[in-house]
């Protein structure tokens, strides 16, 4: 990414700026909550004087100790009215999710962003990316709380004795640069933990998944063994985790305990004086005691800049290109939208579709296509063929623009096609794809997909030749799929996403390899049913001689260069 | 309760248990001695004692706080250790116990679920063990230590703190239990909207293609609103058990020096001691948050010992209690009337008969659900026939050891199980099947894999599978073939193994399965005919009976066979 992002802190405060009212009504509670901590400390240190002898502000003993009390409740009702914040962040994640959700399911036009190479990888930056640039705001409103406690107790400490303040900051700074070495190395020795734990739970989950292949092949013995291996590897790295969080909170607490002794020290003497109180001495050790994380929480708060700035690239990288803005996008969260006005005018129903010098290589590997010409007309079935990798559904996908950065023409009825993406959806066109993906919802849901034309469900039901599996369900069209259809076969999958795409009657059918989990009989049935119509174009990827038979046009695929094949091979 | 898990995490480590409880004691009752030291410091020095005492005093401060950091790393260090040992040893036992438990197991449970049990209950399992013994032993002492010294000191103050601990004790353990129900919605409606979004991103190509895109949108608003909702009910709870806890502590502090200050006043006791009875207050809340964030865990940890349990005491419905072998060269195979079905009225089986020679090639036809592919989990003993056997050499595959079984017998299907290992582990699978590299490498080129081979960048030591060096389809089922050439069986069994294959991957496989299949038997089942080419004879199945059987070319030659309408059918010329 070569052009200049906003940065992460202005992103920050433009999110949480969302709700400005809540906002500020939470930094209100956050400032009389630590406010009231120093006074608390104050208070004590008042208590043990008057105790000694010594002269206070006004009030006896028991008098001060109730003052203590009633600002014991003010921080109290502060502290809980700090639940403000927490929702107002659950909020603010609601609204990264749900533009990055847009941004990703939004076919073509200026909000579609880039898909990721791997699903995983998106939900990683949908869940822990998220919480990492939210981490940032959580972490600012809380330094800048403690903050002000360590201005107000640092405050009172040099008015009491500044040398004996310098002798409790001292070891405090000492932290700061220790903290700040050693918590790199905590991290990563936390990230060498989860990355091992991951194996573990990787590999489980590959045996018990290929459960199949491991009982045929008699593998356990062996496999076993690598998890005994990843296991030794993960207590190792556990180890090493816990030793490295236990060392720095020694750490701290020594230093805690160093400030206290060094003010015992230095005491001695003033207190010989009588310049130097009990009060006092309870005062130092209380703050010195809350003013140890000080530097750890600003160590965090310097560390998750760094994460959140990381988070917002791997974000930003889902967003379209060139508008990191669009992250923080202020925007209802529940309110259904109105839907978008349409993104481009329709140029009337498909005769031809042309497709000049595509090209789409995969930035890695190199393989791709390149140059395909194709030409594709209303009533006819296009075959694309081709060994494995020669890039057929790099094709398709290109030729949908669903991959980034191709080259390439497209012309429907002659009309040059700016945006691929936008332009080639129902009712232009529909597409299913090698593995489809059918969703949790009934069958109902995933055939319709919020279309609100449920009046032609049969007829394409039919089409798809999923009309005998439906009439067995007892359920219907209400049976649930399961989690993505999995109480489905591979061959219904097909079918059920076949029936999808034409339940918005598109005037092109993109198909990949649709038929491979189908028996002969079912293949022939759904050519014969979708072939019916002359006002639809089938594209299909295909190595079956069945269906090759059928086509009115072949293309031959190899190493991403397109070979025209027989034009009407079968009589 | 417990009983035979906590003996497994207990066996052979009991010195070590027993040293660490020694080692913990002595470290809770540490944190007392700081307070006190501050004692002796603020009365000496009011007293005007020699500068030299309170300068040793200040010193054994710091020295004190030295060893009592010292002693909590090594406790914490030695119970992670010992707790990693037992979290290991349990989990393979776990794992083993899974792996080898009958396929209708596998298929009642999912990944996800048998994971959990393996890994999630088990670290929960010895986790709270190990936290158990330092948090509740460890608080516990130093609780107790507290108030006796406490009593020692004044018994009148000894008995408030006594009565406070009951107090803070009970009131704390009551309201952490109330917010966990929260906390658990809380987690599930998290754990739906991250499936939600998982959903849809897998699916985000059809989405986008298919114009579905506002449709996910609405569902996960209303996801997300729930999720929202419930957060909110769990945050209050849990924000307002927090400030119970900040309440209660904070009365403790107010009464103790109000006590303090009573008993100060009324020359009972010292300024230190007011100081030193402050302190313990405060000293005490940590102990007693540890004591009740135990017992939710506890509950969690005890419904985890019993899903744990119960995955150990179920037992295989294939019983490997076979002591035959099988006798080396091709094998013939015999169903004797097998019947199989998974409810009583459903047979997905029906009395099944036939013999394979050994040497000759079965292929096998039929549509979806006519029970193929059970007969190949029969075969291979991944189930048992509900009536009727299934020999194999003569011997009924039951009698026959599992491992010389599945040794002998190897299957390929249509889903391949490359694993996220290297090329080499993927081949031997972990080393199950011993080969040297020279073989492996000879195998792949026989495959028609060389040229991918030498492209791999760390050779057999090329990490595969997601997140490695890819292998298209067609590439990851010839290294599944690789597996098989790489063993030596006398029956092979192919389930569709080439159904997901280009022309071109399959021309290479063909030549390296006609190599494979001399001077064994085999068993084909496949929607593409044109694999079948090589069959003896042909099986076509229609719902778990034989609609036809016979010998390939008098089927193919006899126009009224169901096999030579399939491949008319398949050929595409006649409708």
């Amino acid at each position: 990414m070569t052009e200049r992002r906003p940065s992460t802190w202005r992103l920050a405060g433009r999110l949480a700026w969302y709700r400005p009212g809540l906002l500020l009504l939470s930094l209100v509670f956050f400032v009389a909550a630590s406010s009231s901590m120093v006074l608390i400390g104050w208070l004590l240190q008042q208590i043990f004087t008057t105790l000694g002898g010594g002269a206070a502000a006004g009030f006896d003993g028991l008098g001060l100790i109730a003052v203590l009390a009633a600002v014991e409740v003010t921080r109290i009702a502060a502290s809980w009215a700090g639940v403000l914040r927490t929702l107002y962040w659950e909020r603010l994640r609601g609204l990264l999710r749900l533009n990055l959700l847009r941004a990703q399911l939004a076919s073509g036009g200026p909000g579609a962003g880039s898909l990721p190479s791997s699903t995983g990888e998106a939900v990683s930056r949908f869940r822990d990316d998220v919480d990492d640039f939210l981490y940032l705001c959580e972490m600012t409103v809380f330094v800048a709380g403690e903050l002000l406690f360590a201005v107000g107790a640092i405050t009172i400490m040099l008015s009491i004795d500044p040398l004996m303040t310098i002798a409790v900051l001292l070891p405090l700074a000492a932290m700061v640069f220790t903290t700040r070495s050693v918590s790199n190395r905590i991290r990563d020795r936390r990230v060498a933990y989860r990355r091992a734990s991951g194996a573990v739970a990787g590999l489980l989950g590959e045996m018990f998944g290929a459960v199949l292949a491991v009982k045929t092949a008699q593998a356990g013995g062996g496999i076993l063994g690598r998890l005994a291996e990843l296991n030794e590897r993960r207590s190792r790295a556990g180890l090493r985790d816990q030793l490295a969080t236990d060392l720095l909170d020694t750490f701290n607490r020594l230093t805690v305990d160093l400030s206290v002794g060094l003010v015992l020290l230095l005491a001695v003497p003033a207190m010989h004086s009588g310049r130097f109180t009990v009060g006092d001495l309870a005062l130092f050790a209380g703050y010195a005691a809350a003013l140890v994380a000080m530097p750890r929480y600003v160590g965090r708060l310097i560390a998750g800049h760094r994460r959140a700035g990381v988070a917002v690239d791997r974000m930003t990288a889902l967003l379209p290109a060139g508008s990191p803005a669009a992250l923080v996008t202020h925007r209802p969260l529940f309110d259904a939208e109105p839907p978008p006005a349409p993104y481009l005018r329709a140029p009337g129903p498909l005769r031809s579709l042309q497709v000049r010098g595509l090209t789409a290589v995969h930035p890695g590997s190199g393989r791709g296509v390149h140059d395909v010409d194709l030409t594709l007309t209303a009533g006819t079935l296009t075959v694309i063929t081709g060994p494995a990798g020669a890039g057929k559904t790099t094709l398709l996908r290109a030729l949908l623009g669903l991959l980034p950065g191709q080259a390439g023409e497209l012309f429907w009825n002659g009309e040059p096609v700016a945006d691929r993406a936008a332009f080639l959806v129902p009712p232009r066109s529909a597409y299913v794809p090698q593995v489809p993906r059918l969703f949790s919802e009934p069958l109902r849901d995933n055939l319709l997909l919020g279309s609100e034309d449920a009046a032609g469900l049969d007829g394409v039901v039919r089409s798809a030749v999923f009309d005998d599996d439906l009439a067995a369900m007892p359920d219907g069209l209400d049976t649930a799929v399961g989690t993505r259809g999995v109480r489905l076969s591979g061959g219904q999958v097909q079918r059920v996403a076949i029936a999808r795409a034409l339940v918005r009657r598109p005037d092109l059918l993109v198909l990949d390899d649709v038929s491979s989990a189908m028996d002969v009989h079912t293949e022939r049935q759904l050519w014969d049913r979708l072939l019916t119509r002359s006002d639809r174009a089938l594209l299909v990827v295909s190595n079956r001689p069945a269906t090759i038979a059928r086509a009115d046009q072949v293309v031959r695929l190899d190493h991403g260069r397109a070979h025209p094949g027989r034009e009407r091979l079968a009589a | 309760m417990a009983d035979g898990l906590v003996a497994v995490l207990a066996r052979g480590r009991l010195a070590r248990i027993l040293g660490m409880a020694a080692l913990l004691v002595v470290s809770a009752a540490i944190p007392l001695v700081g307070p006190q030291l501050m004692r002796v410091f603020i009365d000496e020095a009011a007293a005007g004692r020699p500068v030299t005492l309170l300068v040793a005093v200040a010193g054994g401060y710091v020295a004190v706080s030295f060893v009592q950091q010292t002693l909590r790393v090594l406790v914490t260090s030695a119970s992670t250790h010992l707790t990693w040992a037992a979290t290991n040893e349990l989990r393979e036992k776990v794992a083993r116990h899974i792996l080898g438990l009958d396929l209708s197991f596998h298929e009642r449970h999912s990944p996800g679920e048998l994971i959990e049990r393996a890994d999630g209950d088990v670290t929960a399992l010895t986790s709270f063990a190990s936290s158990f013994l330092v948090q509740f032993v460890g608080s516990a002492v130093t609780l107790l230590g507290v108030l006796v010294v406490v009593f020692v000191e004044d018994w009148r103050v000894g008995l408030g703190l006594a009565g406070f601990v009951v107090v803070a004790g009970v009131t704390i353990g009551r309201v952490r239990h109330s917010a966990v129900p929260m906390a658990v919605e809380r987690r599930a409606a998290s754990a739906a909207l991250f499936g939600e979004l998982e959903e849809r991103l897998g699916g985000a190509e059809e989405l986008r293609a298919n114009a579905g895109g506002a449709f996910a949108i609405r569902r996960f608003q209303r996801a997300l609103e729930r999720l929202i909702r419930v957060s909110r009910r769990a945050s209050l709870a849990s924000r307002t058990n927090w400030v119970v806890t900040l309440t209660v502590f904070a009365a403790g502090g107010v009464a103790s020096l109000l006590a303090g200050t009573l008993l100060f006043q009324a020359g009972s006791i010292s300024l230190g001691t007011v100081y030193l009875l402050f302190r313990y207050t405060d000293l005490l809340r940590g102990p007693l948050e540890a004591i009740s964030d135990q017992l939710p865990k506890a509950q969690e940890a005890l419904a985890g010992v019993s899903r744990v349990r119960q995955v150990l005491a179920e037992r295989s419905a294939v019983p490997d209690d076979g002591r035959a072998t099988l006798p080396p060269g091709p094998l013939s195979v015999e169903l004797d009337g097998v019947r199989f079905a998974y409810t009583p009225d459903t047979d997905v089986l029906g009395g099944l008969s036939l013999t394979v020679e050994p040497g000759t090639v079965l292929g096998v036809v039929g549509r979806t659900g006519s029970g193929k592919t059970t007969v190949t989990r029969l075969l291979l003993r991944l189930l048992d026939p509900t009536d009727g056997a299934v020999r194999i050499a003569g011997t009924d595959v039951r009698h026959v050891r599992l491992a010389d079984l599945r040794k002998r017998v190897a299957l390929v299907t249509q889903d391949v199980q490359l694993f996220a290992a290297s090329l080499r582990d993927n081949l031997t699978l972990f080393g199950a099947h011993r080969a040297d590299d020279d073989e492996m490498v000879a195998v792949l080129r026989d495959l028609g894999l060389g040229d991918w081979y030498r492209a791999l960048p760390d050779g057999l030591d090329t990490v595969l599978g997601p997140g490695g060096a890819g292998a298209s389809a067609g590439e990851a089922q010839l290294v599944a073939f690789a597996r098989v050439f790489l063993r030596d069986p006398g029956l092979v069994v192919l389930d569709e193994a080439t159904s997901r294959m280009d022309p071109v991957s399959e021309a290479r496989i063909e030549r390296a399965v006609t190599m494979l299949l001399v001077g064994r038997t085999a068993i084909v089942i496949a929607h593409r005919l044109g694999t079948l080419d090589r069959a003896d004879r042909i099986l076509v199945l229609e719902r778990g009976r034989i609609a036809e059987h016979g010998p390939r070319q008098a089927l193919a030659d006899d126009a009224g066979s169901l096999f030579a309408g399939l491949l008319a059918a398949a050929a595409g010329g006649v409708r």
